[in-house]
């Protein structure tokens, strides 16, 4: 388990990075938590969507 | 091409988790758009000078079936519905199977192989390789701009690999723009050929820039999905003996298709599906403004245990299995659904006919994921196998699919 991973585990659950790499490879434990205590989760620090196809 | 690189206004990115948020939000297009320009900032190249560069020698990026509400996206779909009708797909069942058979034919001696690249990766892609009417033989070109495209929804990329990325996509629009003209002029019985020189009720046929858009859409959801789920599929049977067991005492039809749509729940390959906001929505007391970008989180949905209880555990006897939603739900439900499940239907038949025993090839470490925001899939997957049936018929049959042409 990445450091990442186990301090999702515990953190504060406005403290989620959910577009950290680590977590985009093992996000199942964060999905618990969003779904449990954020069912809308809001991201402010991930403010770009870059998509030059589909 | 032009590229997008949208910006939310002030409020970040929503994540929807929960099961019934996410069929709510996939059944309300005119509140949850997937059209991704307007009023998010669409521009003509990036800040980087040579990304630019390279878009520009190639077409523009238009919106078409996923990038694209009703009414306009039913009719791009309109196009490209009949080669993925319950009809089409029934006559490849035959060179599914066949494929299946030549690809574990090329390690089933060996008694071990790496799953995603020896069949994972290449029963899909030669499946859509063929329904594009392309030579077999531009295997690794497709499987070069597949990753291009899902590097570039990875959200991962460093400059480099966004570079790369992008002149592997512009390498990809003008392969495919050279065979939409040979098509044009000489049409042949593949999707290409349905995609120019359709046209419905008088209106104008696509233009290459839309049906180059659409070729991308296939391209990725054509393969890359199945992919990970056949390679998660043999994973979860290698840590899930008594699930396995249950199939080798009952490989009926009904079972495989019980295996499938678990490992689809399970692997949830297209993860997450971004959404824009065309008016200010309240969720859960969060107030989502216009013109926010969301994802659907399709793969947190269907491991909700509200809906599927005990989501997490691998069960294929669960009463509720058409529940997930790995394929999206409503307008967008994923157009090529029902040939990914054919292919595992059979891919996983024939699979369960010719090995058994399966386990982690010796020293092999358990498998990783790779990091992107809207796809989930292993990197890799060694296993090993006791082999049950060395040959297979379809070399009585006559039939290569390894030189079919399509």
């Amino acid at each position: 388990m990445s450091d990442e991973v186990a301090r999702v585990a515990t953190c504060p659950v406005h403290q989620i990075s959910p577009m950290h790499p680590d977590i985009l490879k093992s996000p199942w434990g964060m999905n618990r938590r969003l779904r449990d205590e954020a069912p809308v989760f809001q991201d402010s620090e991930f403010r770009h969507f870059f998509c030059f196809t589909l | 091409m032009k590229h997008r690189y949208s910006r939310t206004p002030n409020s970040g990115i929503f994540f929807v988790s929960r099961y019934e948020d996410v069929i709510q939000i996939a059944k309300d297009h005119k509140t949850f758009s997937s059209r991704m320009m307007g009023p998010t900032r669409a521009m003509a190249g990036s800040e980087d000078p040579e990304v630019v560069a390279v878009l520009k020698s190639g077409y523009e990026n238009v919106p078409t079936m996923l990038t694209e509400d009703p009414p306009n996206q039913r009719r791009y779909r309109k196009f490209v519905d009949g080669a993925f009708s319950p009809s089409s797909l029934k006559s490849l069942e035959p060179f599914i199977e066949n494929l299946s058979n030549e690809l574990i034919d090329t390690f089933i001696d060996k008694g071990e192989c790496e799953f995603l690249s020896k069949f994972g990766v290449p029963l899909p892609l030669r499946v859509i390789i063929s329904q594009l009417g392309a030579p077999q033989e531009d295997l690794p070109l497709f499987r070069k701009w597949t990753e291009a495209f899902i590097g570039n929804l990875s959200q991962q990329l460093d400059k480099e690999g966004i570079l790369q990325a992008a002149k592997d996509m512009v390498e990809f629009q003008h392969y495919f723009v050279a065979r939409m003209n040979e098509r044009r002029a000489e049409p042949a019985d593949d999707i290409l050929s349905k995609l120019v020189n359709a046209s419905f009720d008088g209106e104008q046929p696509l233009t290459d820039a839309e049906c180059l858009s659409m070729l991308s859409q296939i391209l990725v959801a054509g393969n890359e999905t199945t992919s990970a789920s056949l390679t998660e599929g043999l994973w979860l049977l290698i840590e899930n003996p008594d699930q396995y067991q249950l199939l080798k005492d009952d490989p009926s039809p009904e079972m495989i298709s019980r295996l499938v749509e678990e490992v689809l729940r399970i692997s949830s390959p297209s993860s997450n599906m971004f959404r824009r906001t065309t008016r200010e929505v309240e969720m859960h007391g969060v107030t989502i403004p216009e013109n926010s970008i969301l994802f659907a989180r399709f793969a947190s949905a269907n491991h909700d245990d509200n809906q599927f209880p005990e989501a997490a555990k691998f069960n294929l006897m669960r009463d509720n299995l058409k529940d997930q939603v790995a394929f999206g739900k409503g307008v967008h439900h994923c157009l090529g659904a029902a040939l990914s499940r054919r292919e595992m239907n059979i891919g996983f038949k024939v699979i369960l006919d010719r090995m058994e025993n399966f386990r982690l090839a010796e020293g092999a470490s358990d498998p990783e994921f790779s990091a992107n925001a809207l796809l989930h899939g292993m990197t890799g997957l060694d296993i090993a196998f006791r082999q049950k049936v060395k040959m297979y018929q379809h070399k009585k049959r006559g039939v290569s699919p390894f030189f079919y042409a399509g």
